[in-house]
């Protein structure tokens, strides 16, 4: 553990490049833009290295390395994977290249922007990998201040309201979370930031509690669940397409990834007292985020309240105590991740040619732009859940690892389910099916061929994910078994097999 | 009756005497220089000179110092030890950085005499000694040094109305508050038959307060709670803590920038240095009896300094207000009274006395000939007019709202970590929410400098050499402190070995 490893490679190579383009000329805006995909793809190609070299049935974490920072204060840095974290970097990886792409319109202060959207990279990757709770705080913060920049200098409209709302919201639970993490440290003994040194702490009930709600208060406001997500409608809608490419996709996960990373593992008995509290307020978030979707006028605001019911359900599955219910949480965040990432950038596609999100003013588009309309599609019922795409792998393990303990809540989240068919299809119907709104409907371009290579990972990933699940799942269980069994709830740990059960009520239980 | 004379061991005070020296040196010598020569290099040149001299003079002294308990000298009136050469160095370091930042304020604005530079000297000679002081009275004369050279210097913009209202301001409040300070100084000699803090054996003053307290029953001492309480007042106004804070946006506002950065540095390095000796050291007995005054005090500080930035339009008072901020969170290591406590309260000073030093360094450049541009709207597109100015405006303000990168997250942390260690987490819950809503006004002036293009007709803004230099070293420091900040807070936790 001692020497550096590919994966500390990977956090900071996207920072390294941001520096290289630091002292590239800044009116050589396509040299910047190809300079920034290069990085991209590099951290890429190195972190595939990671994920060859993980080891599958281990639930440890692996391929870290351990150095000294600031001894005196017990600060190390350590990093470190295990099936959990490798799904959440990799998916990282992976979109941003796809990101650049998607930015590759951006003309106003390029050499900002992609410094920005790299030092947000390493800021996610630290996020991802980091087993110092000092460490992990810093990348944490670190990634508030790229992400603000690019919602402010690069939005839209609100761009500069919803910037400040998106860093406060998030700063002030980050800093209560900074609280406990100080607290920690000097329960500890000897006192350090260690997480792995931590873990053993023995901690009175009461102060467990509190603990775990100023982390809470952190990674609730990150998900983000009812009610601490008000930041979120704002900033996905008005940042641009790789910043809401980036906030869905992986920011989003960072606080999920907190809340069984950290929050269990940490306060199990505090966290196994709050389970309820937080399965409600995840089925509200699943029920809540789609009604408040169907409702939207505005096309990016569609998706992002879409967001507010996918974590929802990503929550409930990591609570409910079962291995079925943890794994598809994880699954379901890189699901969520591919499916809401690309339907962002399809929007953004669609801003590009119409400048407008509103959706009434689209319709009939099926006929000018059909592959954009044909992927649009496939993607929305990723999102939905349709078996065979990746979207129902992870719905559906949630939904049968939450029957399993808490019968009566899969009412409302597989009721979920069908309500995001509502909103997603109905948007799809207005947008592409009907009469064109207006004239200028008519005659846009179709998928060009850095689109369709932006989009066209995330399609084979979409695909290959829904039919085979086997490769991610088989890395995410041990380490969702080791989780669950922190948490060692009341519950049944396990789907009963179904060889040894009465035939009945779980045949129907399929949630769709 | 023969008068004993105490023995002169000037030692103690030598990076004092020598700032005071350098100062009359300085004024002495342009007296004689011809006109056109006034205000030439030399002045910045004797000024740095003297502040090196000083450092070293402070610097040397440190190995030799005895690790434990202060080393009195001068008849028990001045403390040697490594805390007051720690806050020493750092005033100086201070000193030198408005003296350049200074330099080409005083020269833009058609101001450039001697005065400026000794005025700086003998402030920071005043706050220096404020830090050895071992005795209140030393305390109160070191006060008054360094507040009657400050009362001058917010003046110092002779052509502007605001300057001399402020300073007028700062001065009669800061009469009032020393009178407080002499009051509770009197009280306590009333009680304790003595101002010494430690009291010295030999020397006249052999019982001082910390030998009061342990020899008289806790029931006794109701009356010095009270003395201590003045004395807080005292100190208080000058660390800008809430209920005392009322001067500050003014006298920052009127203040030339230079000279305001070393306010919010200088001054509250050297004033908590004085509170952390008398509370946390000498009182410590007390803590019981004093510390709920603090914890007011701290979390109105916090909260006031937050909020009512929140409102201000004019840059200078918006920092003017994060500063009494920062006072409140520098409280919440006095009441963790311990070792830690005070290392971590030093560590946060000295670091958000660079920081700060920059930042106004850069209002001073943005703000043009006579300051007039200090409004907020002034900063608007400052990103498209000067890339690297608002670059490094932007680390300052993340380092004052205490996001990681920075210095001045490392700073929070070691100041809450005590006082967590102490048992005042709800403290540093409030101090979290205060830091959260202090974000709103930093990211404020983040939005109009990034997020808003800028005017046709903005002025040209000139950056000199040494402005440069200073916001430079400032960055860098903002940044070094927090990759490595080891080093620093080890000479800190060595600088404060009281308790073992």
């Amino acid at each position: 553990m001692s020497d550096l490893h590919a994966l500390d490679a990977v956090i900071f190579l996207p920072v390294i490049g941001a520096i290289v383009i630091g002292f590239l000329p800044t009116e050589r805006a396509a040299l910047i833009r190809w300079a920034a995909l290069a990085v991209t793809l590099a951290t890429f190609a190195v972190s595939l290295k990671v994920l060859f070299d993980f080891d599958p049935l281990s639930d440890d974490f692996q391929l870290g390395s351990s150095l000294e920072w600031i001894p005196e204060w017990g600060i190390n840095y350590i990093t470190g994977i295990d099936g959990v974290s490798l799904w959440m970097v990799m998916l990282t990886t992976f979109l941003m290249p796809l990101s650049i792409l998607a930015s590759w319109t951006i003309g106003d202060k390029v050499k900002v922007y992609f410094i920005f959207l790299l030092a947000l990279e390493t800021g996610m990757l630290g996020v991802f990998s980091s087993l110092d709770l000092f460490l992990f705080y810093v990348f944490w913060e670190v990634t508030l201040v790229p992400m603000y920049f690019l919602i402010g200098m690069w939005g839209y409209g609100r761009r500069i309201y919803a910037a400040m709302k998106f860093f406060l919201f998030t700063l002030a639970g980050s800093l209560l979370m900074l609280v406990a993490i100080i607290y920690l440290y000097f329960a500890g003994d000897p006192n350090t930031f260690s997480f792995e040194a931590i873990l053993g702490t023995p901690l009175a009930e009461g102060t467990q509690r509190l603990l775990f709600l100023g982390f809470f208060a952190s990674f609730a406001v990150k998900v983000p669940l009812v009610p601490f997500h008000t930041w979120l409608p704002d900033a996905h809608t008005e940042a641009p397409t790789a910043g809401s490419v980036m906030l869905a996709a992986v920011l989003l996960k960072m606080g999920a990834y907190g809340l069984i990373r950290f929050g269990i593992p940490l306060f199990p008995e505090a966290a196994r007292d709050f389970v309820p509290w937080i399965m409600a307020l995840a089925i509200i978030g699943i029920v809540y985020g789609a009604l408040v979707a169907i409702v939207q006028t505005d096309l990016k605001r569609l998706v992002a309240y879409s967001s507010v019911a996918h974590l929802g359900f990503v929550v409930l599955g990591m609570f409910v105590g079962t291995y079925q219910g943890m794994s598809g949480g994880i699954l379901q965040m890189v699901s969520h991740g591919l499916s809401t990432g690309a339907l962002f950038m399809l929007v953004g596609m669609l801003y590009e040619r119409r400048h407008t999100r509103a959706i009434a003013d689209f319709g009939g588009l099926q006929k000018t732009v059909p592959i954009l309309a044909g992927i649009f599609l496939f993607v929305a019922l990723s999102s939905i859940g349709l078996p065979g795409l990746n979207g129902f792998v992870g719905e559906f393990l949630v939904l049968v690892g939450t029957f399993v303990g808490y019968r009566w809540w899969v009412v409302p989240a597989a009721f979920g389910v069908v309500l995001a068919a509502i909103y997603l299809l109905w948007a799809y119907q207005r947008v592409f099916h009907g009469p064109p709104a207006s004239d200028e409907n008519r005659g846009l371009p179709d998928v060009g061929l850095r689109e369709a290579l932006m989009l066209a990972p995330i399609l084979v990933l979409i695909a290959f994910i829904g039919i085979y699940p086997k490769p991610f799942l088989e890395r995410i269980e041990p380490s969702a078994r080791k989780i669950v069994d922190q948490l060692d709830g009341d519950g049944p740990r396990d789907v009963p097999d179904p060889a040894e059960v009465e035939p009945g009520p779980l045949a129907e239980e399929e949630g769709h | 009756m023969p008068l004993e004379l105490p023995p002169v061991e000037l030692g103690a005070i030598a990076p004092e005497l020598a700032l005071s020296m350098t100062a009359l040196f300085l004024i002495v010598f342009n007296a004689f220089l011809p006109k056109k020569m006034k205000g030439g290099w030399h002045l910045p040149l004797i000024a740095t000179i003297g502040l090196v001299i000083s450092i070293a003079l402070a610097r040397g002294s440190w190995i030799d110092l005895p690790k434990n308990g202060p080393d009195l000298q001068l008849a028990g009136m001045v403390a040697n030890d490594r805390f007051a050469i720690f806050v020493k160095v750092g005033l100086a370091v201070f000193g030198l950085l408005t003296i350049w930042l200074g330099r080409e304020y005083t020269r833009r604005a058609s101001l450039e005499n001697s005065e400026f530079y000794a005025l700086v000297l003998f402030a920071v000679a005043g706050m220096m000694l404020m830090a050895s002081s071992a005795d209140l009275i030393v305390t109160f004369i070191a006060l008054e040094t360094f507040s009657i050279a400050l009362y001058v210097l917010v003046g110092f913009r002779t052509r502007s109305l605001v300057s001399q209202e402020s300073a007028m301001k700062y001065f009669l409040l800061g009469a009032f508050s020393s009178t407080f300070f002499l009051l509770g100084i009197a009280l306590v000699y009333g009680i304790t038959g003595s101002t010494n803090l430690y009291g010295v054996a030999g020397s006249g003053s052999e019982q001082g307060i910390v030998q009061f307290l342990t020899t008289t029953p806790p029931t006794d001492v109701g009356l010095l709670v009270v003395a201590v309480g003045l004395l807080i007042v005292g100190l208080g106004f000058k660390v800008a803590a809430v209920p005392f804070h009322m001067w500050t946006p003014d006298a920052y506002q009127g203040a030339p920038s230079p000279v305001t950065g070393f306010m919010a540095a200088g001054t509250k390095l050297a004033a908590f240095a004085a509170l952390l000796r008398l509370l946390d050291v000498s009182l410590f007995q007390l803590r019981d009896d004093w510390r709920p005054l603090v914890l007011i005090i701290a979390v109105a500080t916090m909260l006031v300094g937050s909020l009512f930035a929140v409102v201000q339009e004019d840059v200078k008072r918006i920092l003017a207000y994060s500063s009494i901020a920062h006072a409140g969170f520098v409280f919440t290591a006095v009441v963790a009274t311990n070792d830690r406590g005070i290392s971590g309260a030093l560590f946060y000073l000295v670091t958000y006395g660079l920081t700060v030093v920059g930042a106004f360094a850069i209002v001073a450049v943005v703000g043009g000939r006579d300051e007039l541009g200090t409004r907020l709207s002034e900063y608007r597109g400052l990103f498209y007019r000067r890339p690297l100015l608002a670059a490094a405006l932007s680390l300052f303000l993340l380092s004052l709202a205490g996001v990681p990168l920075t210095s001045g997250f490392i700073a929070k942390l070691v100041v809450f970590g005590p006082a967590i260690d102490a048992g005042y987490a709800w403290l540093v819950v409030i101090g979290a929410l205060a830091s959260a809503i202090a974000a709103f006004f930093y990211l404020r002036i983040m939005v109009v400098m990034y997020m808003q293009e800028p005017e046709e007709d903005a002025p040209e803004i000139a950056v000199g050499p040494l402005a440069g230099a200073v916001i430079g070293i400032a960055a860098l420091a903002t940044v070094v402190f927090f990759l490595a900040w080891g080093p620093l807070f080890d000479l800190a936790e060595k600088a404060t070995i009281f308790f073992s």
